[in-house]
């Protein structure tokens, strides 16, 4: 008979962390904090086991662990660290080793490689005969991997514990419904304002606020050549550190400051507009270069023969900003009903409904709450088209790493070992 | 049910912090206080008094819902596809969700990338996510295997990639082909293996150098794991004139033997040039020119050279302190049987 679980397994109160990819779950982690209560050791102790019991081999009895458990705590160590006697080296967490067994297990397995939400979600797949291993099919969760062996799962599975939920067809006609009701509002509202709602889909937000034309318009109003010069002098070498201004960095700012001083005049380079201009819009896109209309627009401004226009602006911020449409007054006319249907243009069929036979949401998207849990293992090897895996070897710990996975920290694992090393004895 | 009048302590908590007491915030008076049995209902004052307090502060931090019921306000909802993980932030201050919900606002906030991005779990430093193999680096380990056909250890040196690592990739593209050839693959597994592909972190190992997930993917492959079997008590009870040979320690241990080790390919195929410019001593370079290629490589560590060399069993080393040998002209010793 499948254990139990002895405490509630998303409890808020106790705030254990489990082997769950559950949204309460990532709630708990997020919570959690380093504490030593100022207790007995015999309470430590038993604290520590119970945290640590709760993440590593939870659906497991404890004399089943104590089965697996093995006293010998083993790291391992390089050629080169033999030698570096430094006191500057990292410390090994061996404590860290002592759930290493549990990670053999296959269900485990399943949960690391990300084929199931959970070690008991992973159990329930093995013991439905949807789990191979080396080809044969294996029905106990507890199945020890060895080195090389190979296990896979059935992909609907897979599919099923990483994907969204299906939902029911009450609750996808209700979604479907608030999706219609938003998207008639917004179609509305493009008939009346196109031009302001086509800044508002193509212009994004940036980190200072909403797109104000007006802040931007005098930003830019503002950059006359004065401005740009005093920038310029004002760049002082003492507040940059050497390892960002490279020697020609520091080349060109000094260029710079002399020609000024001796032209009263600033040089008006494609490098150096495109370097400005990356200070004044805040541009995301490190590595490529502004277009060639955007620098020669720019450098009209500094020249002084350009009085720039409201409009204008516009298309400046538009050019920096890289966006590939130009403004159409009928931009919107791919959204209306005359044009494509009553149907919602982003969904083929009812909501995560696309094809009712398969059991997860279509078309297949990742479930919500994913990515903090998205952990890649040393020592597994995944291949995610075909849901097979390899068990490369047993996890082992190294100088400032350890290849088991656990959110706790080193202390309670030390203090766990022991509490079982007592019991052992 | 009894009223009154009373100043009670309102939870001002939007997002609790990790530390921070449930019980914060400010005192003001309230009307319609109910004191008595029913005053477990005064404790909710942003939610109808429906949910408990930690459970009232744990909805504030999934935040709003969506019209499909997705919590997108929150930054952990939604998957990332631009290889960089979206773990909880390594930060030394306790921080609330309101902090990290502004930090990720930042466009630049994902370009930060430190050793701290690959670590999931603050609590613990030494959990740290590996790296999938990139696209680039997967079809050069296997052109690798083809042609020229390269051994596991000269890849695995080549690319810096364990060769354990290596051999399962061979073995799972020979499984994705098979897949493929017998259209197994439907469109939804293509999907997720994409989106799978795009949320981990990814590496280009020895191939370039670029990132910081490169140099951070590169395995170490120099590491000693002592085998299980050297773990245990090894007392072993023999005769007193038992010979216990090499062949003896290798079955006892259930390793392979030394001698066997030795004439792997790891030691054929490792780079025969090596440079004998810190050398002084030009009769010592002639000898180890005959020695190399033929055992192991030679290394030069600190002001010494070493190397192997062919010895016999029992001729290695002196026994000193032999019945034979304790008397006062034994004292000084030459050993003249290595004629280094």
């Amino acid at each position: 008979m499948p254990k139990k679980p002895s405490s509630p397994l998303r409890s808020l109160a106790r705030g254990l962390v489990r082997a769950s990819w559950h949204k309460q779950n990532l709630y708990n982690i997020f919570k959690k904090e380093a504490y030593r209560r100022s207790a007995s050791l015999y309470q430590q102790k038993w604290e520590s086991k119970r945290e640590t019991r709760a993440y590593h081999g939870e659906h497991m009895t404890e004399n089943n662990w104590l089965g697996i458990f093995q006293k010998n705590l083993v790291g391992a160590e390089t050629l080169h660290d033999k030698d570096d006697k430094s006191s500057e080296r990292e410390p090994l967490p061996v404590g860290l080793q002592l759930y290493a067994p549990v990670e053999r297990r296959l269900d485990m397995a399943m949960f690391r490689a990300m084929f199931a939400g959970s070690p008991r979600q992973a159990r329930e797949f093995i013991s439905s005969g949807k789990v191979k291993v080396n080809g044969s099919k294996v029905k106990h969760g507890f199945y020890p991997l060895r080195p090389g062996d190979v296990f896979s799962v059935e992909p609907e599975c897979v599919l099923t514990a990483v994907g969204r939920e299906k939902p029911s067809d009450g609750l996808s006609k209700d979604i479907d419904a608030k999706q219609l009701e938003a998207f008639n509002k917004f179609k509305e509202s493009c008939r009346e304002d196109p031009r302001n709602m086509f800044e508002q889909k193509f212009m994004p937000t940036s980190v200072d606020g909403p797109y104000d034309p007006d802040r931007l318009y005098k930003k830019v109003r503002a950059m006359t050549v004065e401005n740009l010069t005093n920038k310029i002098q004002g760049l002082s070498l003492d507040g940059v550190s050497a390892d960002e201004l490279t020697a020609r960095g520091k080349e060109e700012v000094e260029q710079y400051r002399n020609e000024f001083q001796a032209n009263g005049n600033v040089a008006a380079d494609d490098k150096s507009i495109s370097q400005l201009a990356t200070q004044f819009f805040r541009l995301d896109n490190s590595g490529s270069n502004p277009s060639p209309e955007a620098v020669e627009l720019l450098k009209k401004i500094v020249e002084r023969r350009v009085d720039i226009q409201q409009a204008e602006l516009q298309d400046l911020v538009r050019l920096f900003r890289g966006a590939a449409t130009v403004y159409d007054a009928r931009w919107y006319y791919a959204y209306l009903e005359e044009y494509c249907g009553s149907a919602l243009p982003w969904q083929d069929g009812a909501y995560g409904l696309q094809d009712i036979s398969k059991p997860y949401f279509t078309p297949w998207t990742p479930r919500t709450f994913l990515a903090p849990f998205a952990i890649v293992p040393w020592h597994l090897e995944i291949s995610y088209k075909t849901c097979h895996a390899v068990y490369l070897r047993d996890p082992i710990t190294r100088r400032g790493h350890s290849e088991v996975i656990s959110p706790l920290p080193l202390y309670m694992h030390e203090n766990a070992y022991l509490f079982y090393v007592r019991d052992r004895q | 049910m009894p009223f009154s009048t009373r100043n009670i302590l309102v939870s001002t908590a939007r997002g609790l912090s990790p530390g921070q007491s449930s019980t914060s915030g400010s005192y003001t008076q309230v009307r319609g206080v109910r004191i008595g049995p029913g005053s477990y209902l005064n404790r909710d004052y942003g939610l109808v008094g429906r949910h408990t307090l930690p459970r009232s502060h744990m909805i504030q931090w999934f935040g709003e819902k969506g019209l499909n019921g997705d919590f997108y306000k929150n930054p952990y909802c939604y998957a990332p596809s631009d290889h960089i993980p979206n773990y909880i932030p390594h930060t030394s201050s306790k921080i609330s969700r309101d902090d990290i919900v502004k930090k990720m606002a930042d466009p630049n906030y994902r370009k930060n990338v430190n050793e701290n991005t690959y670590k999931p779990f603050p609590l613990n430093p030494y959990t740290k996510t590996s790296f999938l193999l990139s696209e680039e680096l997967r079809e050069a380990i296997l052109q690798s295997c083809r042609d020229p056909k390269m051994s596991l250890w000269q890849i695995s040196a080549r690319y810096g990639i364990r060769k354990e690592r290596v051999a399962a990739t061979v073995k799972l593209a020979k499984i994705e082909n098979q897949w493929e050839n017998e259209g197994k693959i439907t469109p939804d597994l293509a999907r997720y293996a994409h989106r799978m592909y795009m949320m981990m972190p990814i590496t280009n190992g020895r191939l370039s150098q670029n990132t910081l997930a490169d140099k951070l993917g590169e395995e170490p492959l120099e590491e000693i794991v002592p085998p299980k079997t050297a773990q245990r008590n090894n007392i072993q009870i023999m005769h007193e004139t038992a010979k216990f040979s090499p062949e003896d320690a290798a079955s006892f241990f259930h390793a392979p033997e030394a001698a066997e080790l030795m004439d792997r390919q790891l030691y054929s195929d490792m780079p025969k040039a090596v440079s004998f410019q810190g050398v002084k001593d030009k009769e010592l370079v002639k000898k180890i020119k005959q020695w190399k290629g033929r055992y192991t490589d030679v290394v030069f560590k600190g002001n010494n050279i070493w190397t192997a060399i062919p010895a016999k069993v029992g001729k290695v080393g002196y026994r000193y302190g032999a019945s034979r040998d304790h008397r006062k002209k034994h004292r000084k010793h030459k050993d003249e049987r290595l004629n280094i």
